[in-house]
């Protein structure tokens, strides 16, 4: 019996030996501090820092080639060649994909701008990846508006008289980009200059009698997407002849015309129109040829070579827009920011002047921008979504300006002649949300 | 799976190349009432060979000439073991004469030996058949929260997981089959267990330090829920449910069902259970609580080939779960977040037996487990964790050597784990341990030793742990630093933990046994132990791990300078036993000594809860404030745990018995403030009836005020739970059916629970009216 538990213990003893030879009970740690990642600060719009400022497409004016910009540090990241000169550079709804439209040659190339982000699960992976070319084009004859609203944008194609070729509407979307597809499209049975606002399913678009001799469309029809292409709705009666620019807000949807403006409002399924009409005091052959706004404001800004104007659909008025806030200034450059809150005008004294939607676009602030400007001057102003950014590209200059805090923060030079331009990125939640 | 068909195959081999040359052994039970007991279970001990009595009371067995030990188990006797001689070519006979027992004995499998809980040196309750069947609840905590040493720590009813004696999460296992249950409810007790009691056959509670058997995570006990996912039997035999609770609208059906044909066996199970928001008594014009909902749904596919030295056996299961969280409000209290979790689990089983001179059995057993939990809130996902394991484990048990019982065991278990989301508060990580156990046992006249040793090698990796710098707000001080940077870590911890243990059970007198467990068991802190760093709205705190110290002079927030250390418990347990005749006892005393206890220690700070509220005013400082969490670091202190558990039986009649049970305990650091949410005192009586077609049970347990409280802790009232059922049985076209109604809370008593992290929010369930239908053939 003894003998027996002597060896049974030997056994336990050896277990021990050998556990003690193997590091029994012992603990080991190795910590090695790694590279370390900025977190994004709890307050305000700093939040959108993670985001990053994303990237500045310009189109070059002597070159079929579109160069693309780090905002972070100013630096080109790449020049990507396409088929022939982008005559308009816009950005697709989501802001990742420069839309080269190359209008008189029909064409329409998609180049994706590398900065953004894929939902995975509950999370998004953020993609900084090197701007490319896409395979997909669009190629049906005269693109020329494009007309992004919500996730989706509209392009029209506005055929051609001298060939006969009908207009077209196509209907896409980030993803169908990514797709290498149309979401929808509509065949016009003429030509015309046309556009169209996207409303949820539906799209108003423009109608062009056959016989008219303008390539102006005159009248306004409701649409509804039916997969893969449209139903016709409505024809609206009330006419808007020499239909030219539109823009909607949550209220109204509204198309600039020769004798006044064209509103729409929608309830439910149910849209009704009214003509307002031009102000008797506008000068003979002036008319509003662009609407633009934010989509919580009843008050659009049109554009007439006579100036701006101040459309109120609720009011149905339309006055002149007195923005100027001292005298003998006139505007060079007019805008909006990336959420449509300000409206921005840069004058001839080099200022540029921001008028808050919210407060009826009333002057909020004015930002120096350059010494004074020649009335030839051509200053564009890109908007950046994910920010309160905007860029004025000026001659060979692009200058950056923190509209928040008023002040231009900081300039690089192009070495090259821009065009057109857009900005690219992943864009943040509107300030002033619902 | 390509993996487990070549285990599956590997298995096959090695059966295939084993013979078997045996004598036979025959015998007769007999109750000391001088009833012949059919029914009874006779096992070859050290081996996988078992059989069953018939009506006669007589028994079969083949075995091959040795030396033997018997050990024979039938429902309301005291088990026997005697020993047996078998001699080439002649047939065995023996008579075993089985003593009445008040004590209900069962042998477990959660140990090795798979010897019953009353021949084991550590306390084990086993719950199974009717009492399981009248206890089972949504959540595995709350089916053994009636059980000695085992409290719940009730989370609204939808995840409660079980505490013994006073542990839980990281220090309590929850295995099924023996295998690790692979969810995240050891990291957040507002995750469910996601192994289902409704089709399970048995659950049996190790109490105390475990690790012997299962490794560091069963420093403070196993709860294993054994069911027949692998058959191993070809017997028809099948089993269903169908209840409805009143009280939550609580709709369950379960059904099971094992067959098979020549030497393949199937198995299959399935559940559906969907309830409302539970009711409670009402208090301050509150009636229910809100988001307590669930719904839940499993299946599970078995089968297994059965050879004549044992069995090999695969299975599936499919588990989904969608709940509730209550009081998981991310600080809207309008927003409810739910939980959604899925889980898939591949297991593979084998017992093998050896007519070898070394090997007498071989166990082995695998599981691949691929986990998916959600936090779901205004039907966008929150927070995802995802755990897929991997586990293995090979015991082999060698020929008796000069009388010793025993044998070795091979354990591996890998996880990857990933929380991803608001709450990810852990960073994603790996933990890999391999161990090597060793145990033995000898009857010494009429003590049994039990010895054991195990080694494990544990390694933690974490590629990215995150160091944040946070703004800390302090109640008296309104100056919060600055965020910047944060800091990220490659971390690799890897343990050695070791443990060892003796137990004797001492016979001194017939119909008597004392038990006493010394062990020296360590554990390797867990992943979120260590890692952590974030928001933990399961526990309503911002939890920081062991890595981390805050550093005094301008708080913030660094490495710690302390070392890493295992957690070490040396534990006492000591157990007397009646279990022969009308009257039986059980008393456990234990005293459990932990140096190195981590736990969460408060920092008088609080940081941001993680959640967005961009969009909000943040000029206002109280706003800061109500979107804060308190701020609890890990640490290492000594601790000490105490306590003293008891229950009798009284056999009255045939039919009656009376049981009272209780227990207490106490948890305290050595500095000298108590542990928070320790299980309150708690005393209970059950009588029960067991008639010819009619049984019936009442439980009225009296839970003590607790107030040993932690540090802003605050106490808990007392109260008392009447619990009942009745179940009529009859018989229809060759089932055996039950009728039952079960009512629990019957005086609809007010009551909070002390171990849960929501006392204040969801307290009990109010009365509850069950009835349900189940049948068996």
């Amino acid at each position: 019996m003894k003998t027996m538990k002597t060896i049974a213990l030997k056994i336990l003893l050896l277990t021990c030996a050998t556990a003690a030879l193997i590091g029994c009970g012992d603990s080991d740690t190795n910590i090695t501090e790694i590279e370390p990642t900025p977190i994004p600060k709890e307050d305000g719009h700093d939040h959108d820092d993670a985001l990053g400022k994303g990237r500045l497409a310009i189109a070059d004016a002597e070159q079929a080639v579109i160069h693309f910009f780090d905002l972070e540090d100013n630096t080109l990241v790449e020049s990507v060649n396409i088929t022939h000169p982008a005559e308009y550079l816009y950005a697709s709804p989501e802001s990742r994909y420069a839309v080269a439209v190359q209008r008189s040659v029909d064409h329409v190339e998609f180049i994706d701008g590398g900065i953004w982000q894929e939902l995975h699960g509950d999370h998004y992976d953020q993609h900084t990846d090197a701007p490319t070319l896409k395979n997909f084009t669009l190629n049906d004859v005269k693109p020329t508006h494009y007309v992004p609203r919500g996730d989706k944008a509209a392009v029209f194609f506005d055929g051609d008289q001298e060939t006969g070729a009908n207009a077209n509407l196509s209907l896409l979307s980030d993803e169908s980009i990514v797709q290498e597809t149309i979401i929808a499209e509509h065949h016009f049975d003429t030509y015309m200059h046309g556009t169209a606002e996207i409303r949820g399913d539906f799209v108003l678009t423009t109608l062009r009698d056959s016989s008219s001799q303008s390539s102006l469309p005159e009248q306004v029809v409701l649409l509804e997407v039916h997969g893969d292409h449209f139903h016709q709705e409505q024809v609206f009666e009330e006419t808007c002849p020499a239909l030219h620019g539109s823009f909607q807000t949550e209220n109204y949807i509204a198309f600039a015309c020769g004798d006044g403006v064209l509103a729409i409002e929608q309830k439910g399924n149910v849209f009704t129109a009214h003509k307002i009409a031009n102000p008797v005091d506008m000068p003979e052959g002036v008319r509003i040829g662009s609407l633009k706004g934010s989509a919580e404001s009843d008050v659009m800004i049109g554009g007439s070579r006579a100036g701006l104007f101040l459309v109120d659909l609720r009011a149905e008025q339309i006055t002149s827009f007195n923005w100027q806030p001292e005298e003998d200034l006139s505007l060079i450059s007019y805008g909006l920011d990336g959420h449509n809150e300000h409206s921005l005008i840069i004058d001839n004294t080099g200022y540029l002047n921001v008028f808050s939607a919210e407060n009826n676009w009333e002057l909020d602030k004015r930002i120096s921008l350059f010494s004074d400007l020649a009335e030839d001057a051509k200053p564009s102003i890109i908007a950046s979504k994910a920010h309160e950014l905007i860029y004025i590209i000026h001659e060979q200059e692009v200058t950056a300006v923190d509209l928040h805090d008023g002040e231009v923060i900081g300039h690089f030079d192009l070495n090259f002649v821009p065009a057109k331009a857009t900005w690219l990125g992943v864009a943040s939640k509107e300030e002033h949300g619902h | 799976m390509k993996k487990i068909s070549l285990i599956m195959s590997a298995l096959l081999a090695i059966s295939a190349s084993n013979q078997v040359y045996a004598e036979q052994v025959q015998g007769k039970i007999i109750g000391n009432n001088g009833d012949v007991v059919a029914g009874a279970t006779v096992k070859v001990m050290g081996t996988n060979t078992l059989t069953h009595t018939d009506e006669e009371g007589v028994f079969n067995l083949k075995i091959k000439p040795g030396r033997y030990e018997l050990h024979i188990v039938a429902n309301n006797f005291a088990h026997k073991n005697i020993t047996l001689d078998i001699s080439d070519n002649k047939t065995a006979q023996v008579n075993v004469l089985l003593d009445k027992s008040a004590i209900e004995i069962i042998d477990v499998s959660a140990t090795p030996f798979h010897s019953s809980n009353i021949e084991s040196a550590l306390p084990i309750t086993v719950l199974h058949g009717e009492n399981l069947r009248m206890r089972q609840a949504n959540t595995l905590g709350d089916t053994l929260s009636k059980e000695v040493g085992v409290h719940s720590n009730f989370h609204g009813g939808v995840a409660g997981t079980p505490i013994i004696r006073g542990l839980d999460g990281p220090r309590v296992l929850v295995t099924q089959n023996g295998l690790d249950a692979g969810d995240a409810s050891r990291v957040g007790p507002d995750h469910a267990v996601s192994t289902e009691t409704v089709t399970s056959e048995r659950i049996e509670v190790l109490r105390g330090p475990a690790t012997l058997f299962y490794g560091s995570g069963a420093i403070g006990g196993v709860v294993n829920i054994v069911d027949e996912r692998i058959p191993t039997s070809t017997d028809i035999k099948g089993e269903w449910l169908a209840e409805y609770n009143s009280n939550n609208e609580q709709q369950l059906v379960s059904g099971s069902f094992t067959s098979g044909i020549d030497n393949v066996a199937v198995h299959a199970d399935g559940f559906y259970r969907e309830s409302e928001n539970y009711q409670i008594p009402e208090k301050n014009g509150v009636n229910e609580v809100d988001n307590s909902a669930a719904q839940s749904s499993g299946f599970t596919l078995g089968s297994s080939y059965l050879l004549n030295n044992g069995y090999v056996g695969f299975s599936y299961q499919n588990l989904a779960q969608e709940y509730g969280i209550p009081g998981h409000s991310h600080g809207d209290e309008n927003v409810q977040v739910f939980a959604d979790l899925d889980q898939n689990r591949w297991q593979v089983l084998s017992e093998l037996n050896f007519d070898n001179a070394l090997i007498k059995s071989l166990n082995t057993k695998f599981s691949y487990t691929d986990y998916q939990h959600s936090e779901v809130e205004l039907g966008v996902i929150g927070t995802t964790f995802d755990s897929e394991s991997l586990e293995a484990r090979f015991e082999v048990l060698h020929q008796d050597i000069f009388e010793w019982r025993g044998g070795f065991s091979f354990h591996y278990k890998q996880s990857d784990f990933t929380a991803i989301g608001a709450e990810a508060f852990t960073p994603p990580s790996k933990s890999e341990s391999i161990a090597f156990a060793w145990m033995e046992e000898r009857h010494f006249s009429d003590v049994l030793f039990q010895l054991g040793a195990r080694i494990e090698q544990t390694e933690i990796t974490a590629g990215k742990v995150r160091l944040p710098e946070i703004e800390l707000f302090s109640a008296h001080d309104n100056e919060h630093e600055s965020a910047g940077y944060t800091r990220n870590f490659e971390v690799d911890h890897r343990f050695t933990p070791m443990s060892l243990s003796a137990g004797l059970v001492w016979d001194f007198t017939d119909g008597y046994n004392m038990g006493l467990s010394l062990s020296h068991s360590q554990r390797a802190p867990s992943a979120s132990e260590l890692l952590s760093f974030g928001p933990h709205i399961g526990t309503r705190s911002y939890e920081v791990g062991a890595l981390f110290a805050l550093h005094d002079d301008e708080p913030y927030f660094g490495l710690t300078e302390q070392d890493i250390v295992m957690e070490t418990a040396t534990n006492i347990d000591l157990s007397l036993r009646k279990f022969k005749g009308d009257f039986g006892f059980i008393l456990n005393a234990f005293y459990n000594q932990i140096d190195d206890y981590y736990y969460e220690q408060a920092t008088g700070f609080s940081a941001g809860d993680g959640h967005d509220h961009s969009g909000h005013d943040h000029g206002d400082h109280e706003e800061e404030e109500s979107h804060t969490l308190p701020l609890y670091t890990f640490t290492a202190k000594d601790v000490t745990l105490h306590g003293f558990e008891a229950q009798a039986v009284w056999q009255v009649t045939d039919t009656f018995s009376w049981r009272v049970q209780g227990d207490i305990i106490r948890a305290s650091l050595d500095s000298g403030s108590q542990l928070p949410r320790t299980p309150p005192a708690r005393i209970a009586t059950e009588f029960s009836y067991q008639g010819e077609s009619i049984s019936a049970d009442l439980f009225v347990s009296h839970y003590f005020e607790q107030t040993h409280t932690a540090e802003l802790e605050s106490a808990t009232d007392s109260y008392v739970m009447v619990d009942g059922n009745i179940n009529y049985h009859f018989n229809k076209a060759q089932y055996d059916l039950a009728a039952y109604l079960k009512i629990n809370n019957l005086t609809d008593e007010y009551a909070q629970v002390h171990t849960s992290f929501l006392k204040d929010l969801t307290p009990l369930a109010g009365r509850s009216i069950i009835f349900g239908l189940r049948g068996t053939f």
